[in-house]
């Protein structure tokens, strides 16, 4: 398995289309699991406890857009 | 047109925070005020606008009079200040309790699945997919279960913040229960001041859009929707009630739903 984060500084969504987006990233080839969240304290908490904090992410804000997706590793 | 301000609007000078299809946020320092139009409606910092095109406005300016978007002056035609406090002269306890079992009935049946409505009937959690949701799930069911065991402070600090949407879900919970603690003080006669206020000291967030809603709540101020819900719940009969529910359901994916259900689990407890 393989952790891919991003981070996306002062850009603002909102909550239908980051819901939009979330299952469109977790409906893709490969995704075993993701989350588009805001980088607060307690969601970077859930994130690492669902194994899909990387130290990238740890680094966001709370104002922050945090993108993380499990992906399956190429055979 | 400008059509109502919310009384909670301050006269000053803002800067564009964040733009949305029908909703424009300005910031001036921690203070929000956001240019809506009228399928939003009023709220205590809106102002809401009626064939203005102010989608790619970057600045505002709020007088007494009226306001400037990117220095085009604006007037209040027929000024119309929307309270947002909610009046409750002539609610009784029986009709609350009435209507609360319709408020759970409609949270249930409009709200989308990964709203936290799964607080009031767990065989919700099953839909939600394993790994990152279901661990989210579990954190908020336990912050919530640390609440209602009296423990607010730390129960608060783990729904805060906690959640899907660019005001995560937790926040909007704890907005529903610091309304529904406003709401039950009027209702029961007792003072909830102290949890009103243990409520809100350990809601700490560094996101701006958070802060401001919660500190509305706070005070007790609402939207239109809200407040024409609490009054339905205290005043109304059934179907207005599920219709007003509706109503606020709708606001964005999960937000509407969330407040709710903060509102209704306080009020189960404390009205």
């Amino acid at each position: 398995m393989r952790i891919v984060g991003r981070i996306r500084k002062g850009e603002y969504f909102d909550s239908v289309t980051l819901m939009t987006v979330a299952k469109e990233i977790a409906g893709m080839a490969g995704v075993t699991d993701a989350a588009v969240v805001m980088g607060t304290r307690e969601n970077k908490a859930i994130l690492q406890a669902s194994g899909l904090l990387t130290p990238e992410l740890e680094k966001a804000g709370d104002a922050d857009l945090l993108v993380a997706q499990e992906r399956r590793s190429a055979p | 047109m400008l059509v109502t301000i919310g009384d909670r609007v301050s006269k000053g000078t803002y800067s564009v925070h964040s733009r949305f299809r029908r909703v424009v946020n300005f910031r001036s320092g921690s203070r929000l005020v956001s240019v809506v139009d009228s399928s939003v409606g009023p709220g205590p910092v809106n102002i809401v606008a009626e064939g203005i095109d102010f989608a790619d406005a970057s600045d505002l300016r709020v007088e007494t009079g009226g306001i400037a978007l990117d220095h085009e002056w604006l007037a209040f035609e027929y000024p119309n200040i929307y309270c947002s406090r909610i009046d409750l002269k002539g609610a009784d306890r029986h009709t609350l309790y009435r209507n609360l079992p319709t408020l759970k009935h409609a949270l249930l049946e409009a709200s989308s699945p990964r709203s936290l409505a799964f607080l009031l009937e767990p065989k919700r959690l099953e839909r939600l997919r394993p790994g990152f949701e279901r661990a989210l799930a579990a954190h908020m069911v336990e912050g919530v279960k640390r609440v209602w065991a009296g423990d607010i402070t730390s129960g608060v600090r783990m729904i805060a913040g906690c959640g899907f949407g660019l005001t995560p879900s937790g926040d909007d919970f704890i907005c529903g229960m610091l309304v529904g603690l406003r709401t039950a003080e009027k209702f029961c006669g007792r003072d909830l001041s102290r949890t009103i206020e243990t409520v809100y000291r350990a809601a700490e967030t560094e996101s701006f859009l958070s802060k401001a809603f919660l500190f509305l709540a706070y005070q007790g101020s609402v939207d239109a929707r809200l407040k024409a819900l609490v009054r339905s719940l205290a005043l109304g009969d059934r179907a207005m009630m599920r219709q007003c529910a509706q109503s606020v359901i709708s606001v964005g994916e999960t937000s509407g739903a969330d407040t709710l259900t903060g509102l209704y689990m306080t009020l189960e407890r404390y009205a």
